[in-house]
């Protein structure tokens, strides 16, 4: 009998070692939408999450990329002018994209791509568009043109010269996904992807994460270091995509209301929001809507998301931030900017 | 030194048992909790301690050497024959001179964990030709406290099994 | 029985404990010490892969994006960088230890892949973030 329970003891020794689940983290690399995505998750089904988490990028992809044969949007653009069904869940995405874009002022807006294809922006050969062009093509850059309608099942219309294009917003919206994924295996962990950064829950140790912003005129160093959790970080600046002609550098951020390189004084916004799809789609508005206009977004969205600061870096050197971020923003001493709050 | 017959049988069944824990092993992979390389529970210890104090050292390093032998042949693995073998032997090394000494088996069973650890690291190093294993082996010695304790203690639960069996006596 | 056990823990175990703690101790501090030595390029870390022990390449890891493949001994590793992460995407080895050891960013990390004799390191200065941005 005491031989049997010894034994038994020690069995139950070995059950509890299995147990004690120490944490666990496993990343990924995933070349998707573009981009190349880096997933680490930490908690006991990061494998798991992560390898749910590629499938669905890669399925958002389809979806959402234009350019992909049998994709939603793809077949919304070549039936553009007649009504096209499409899934509850790219509906909603589109309606979530106009209505920043209304509210925005257009100034994000989903039916930029015919204007981004004109100045090569959209996978060719960089050239500056004549003016003639550009009026035959922003009437139809119009968020407002498309129609959505939901009967028996939803349906997407756009003007016979528009073309939608949802990179403005898919990558956040990725991250809102990706972060699901990993919450829905109680993992917590860091989604970049391609430079959009979710983060899910907290570190380990309880600690927030710690965020680095890329200094836009210098991308081996850093503007500063946020500590944030549950949230996603976008930047959007001039030095992502950008070519010269005739000495005049042209950025990849188009104002959909000249259809030329958004000039407001800026090089990149940073927004650090609680949704993915917001962070993404408002860091591209408040760029082409300068400081002033901008920094009004927070009220506008303030009952939508219950998180919203940005950061601003001007060209003349100086960062301005939401006053949220006092004790979150970690300036960086030696970066050679002058720090001031959002007036 | 003369073998008893029922000193071999022992030592062979020993050997078996050991060879048994190495395999039962690989159903705790506590590489899976602890992501380092080399991480295990290093049941078979039991035995090497186990028989260390009941048949003596060149026996239990007989066994040693049959169940490395045997579990690489078994797992048709020759590079993991010099893991085993570096990692028993240093262990091996280390509890021998220390095991008559007013250290319990728990002390033993760690101090021989530790050596089993720095042995396959050496392994490491030597079939790489390279340091970086060494940068493992600071992880691998904290859990080899873990891990030693344990098997110090299924062992000394063993020994007071084992204690007025009739199998113990001379 | 050739010699009685003794077998509960004694004040002499602690010496062991204390003696393997201590030995770790000076180990990682060795490889702290290591860690923190200058970067080999200002502005990043490097990763050194190593095939069979030797050396064969070091690259600011900046400049080591994309997806490189490493065959030896028979075994074929794809590593892939991005964003200052090194990872072993692809492994034809047996133990898909490297595979699951997972990506790596900072200074000292290292991922071993044993059947390939593969190893990759990352060397130069400790990060204080976790991920970058922009």
């Amino acid at each position: 009998m005491k031989r049997f329970f010894s034994l038994l003891l020690a069995a139950l020794m070995l059950l509890s070692l299995c147990a004690c689940g120490a944490e666990k983290s496993a990343g990924k690399v995933v070349y998707a939408m573009d981009t190349v995505m880096t997933l680490t998750a930490y908690g006991k089904d990061a494998d798991t999450a992560l390898g749910e988490a590629e499938f669905e990028l890669y399925r958002l992809e389809q979806l959402l990329d234009r350019f992909t044969e049998d994709g939603e949007v793809n077949a919304i653009n070549a039936n553009a002018g007649k009504p096209t069904g499409v899934s509850d869940e790219l509906a909603a995405l589109v309606a979530l994209a106009q209505h920043i874009s209304d509210k925005t002022s257009g100034a994000f807006d989903p039916t930029i791509a015919p204007v981004m294809d004109a100045w090569g922006f959209g996978g060719s050969e960089f050239r500056v568009p004549t003016q003639p062009e550009l009026e035959v093509l922003l009437p139809n850059v119009d968020a407002d043109q498309i129609l959505i309608s939901y009967e028996d099942r939803p349906r997407i219309t756009i003007g016979t010269m528009q073309a939608l294009d949802l990179g403005g917003i898919a990558k956040g919206y990725a991250g809102d996904c990706v972060k699901s994924i990993f919450e829905k295996h109680g993992c917590t962990g860091v989604i970049d992807l391609g430079g959009d950064v979710t983060l899910v829950g907290r570190k380990s140790d309880g600690s927030d994460w710690r965020v680095a912003i890329k200094d836009p005129y210098d991308p081996s160093a850093f503007l500063g270091t946020l500590s944030a959790s549950d949230c996603t970080v976008v930047t959007s600046g001039v030095y992502e995509r950008n070519f010269t002609e005739n000495g005049v550098t042209y950025h990849h951020i188009i104002d959909p209301a000249t259809g030329c390189p958004a000039e407001s004084g800026l090089v990149s916004v940073t927004v650090v929001c609680a949704d993915g799809a917001y962070a993404d789609a408002l860091s591209t508005a408040a760029f082409v809507l300068g400081i002033d206009r901008a920094a009004a977004l927070r009220d506008a969205f303030a009952t939508e998301t219950p998180l919203l600061e940005l950061i601003f870096v001007t060209g003349d050197g100086h960062v301005l931030y939401s006053d949220g971020l006092d004790g979150i923003l970690e300036p960086n001493t030696e970066s050679g900017y002058t720090y001031e709050h959002l007036s | 030194m003369k073998i008893t017959t029922r000193q071999l049988t022992l030592c062979a069944v020993l050997a078996a048992l050991a060879l048994a824990l190495s395999y039962m092993e690989s159903f705790f992979p506590l590489a899976l909790l602890i992501p380092l390389p080399g991480v295990k529970l290093g049941l078979a210890n039991i035995v090497t301690v186990f028989a260390l104090y009941t048949l003596g050292a060149p026996m239990a390093l007989c066994i040693l050497l049959v169940r490395c032998t045997l579990g690489a042949v078994f797992a048709g693995n020759a590079s993991a024959l010099i893991f085993s073998l570096l990692g028993g032997f240093s262990a091996m090394l280390v509890m021998i001179p220390i095991h008559k000494s007013r250290l319990s088996v728990f002390g033993v069973s760690i101090a021989g964990a530790a050596a089993h650890n720095c042995g396959q690291v050496c392994a490491a190093m030597l079939t790489l030709g390279n340091l970086a294993p060494l940068s493992y082996l600071p992880f691998l010695l904290l859990v080899s406290l873990f891990t030693g304790a344990l098997s110090g203690f299924i062992a000394s639960l063993l020994f007071r099994a084992m204690a007025n069996t009739a199998l113990m006596q001379p | 029985m050739n010699t009685s056990p003794k077998l509960s823990p004694t004040k002499y175990d602690l010496l062991v404990v204390a003696a393997v703690l201590a030995l770790a101790v000076c180990l990682g501090a060795r490889s702290f010490l290591d860690a923190r030595k200058p970067p080999q390029q200002a502005g990043g870390n490097s990763v050194i892969i190593s095939i069979d022990g030797e050396d064969v390449e070091c690259t600011p890891l900046r400049d080591y994006s994309g997806q490189h493949v490493y065959t030896n001994n028979g075994y074929t590793l794809t590593v892939a960088s991005a964003d200052g992460w090194v990872d072993v995407t692809q492994s034809d080895c047996p133990t898909q230890d490297c595979k699951h050891s997972g990506a790596i960013s900072r200074a000292g990390q290292s991922i071993v892949c044993l059947p390939a004799r593969i190893v990759i390191t990352l060397v130069g200065t400790n990060a204080d973030y976790d991920v970058i941005v922009g």
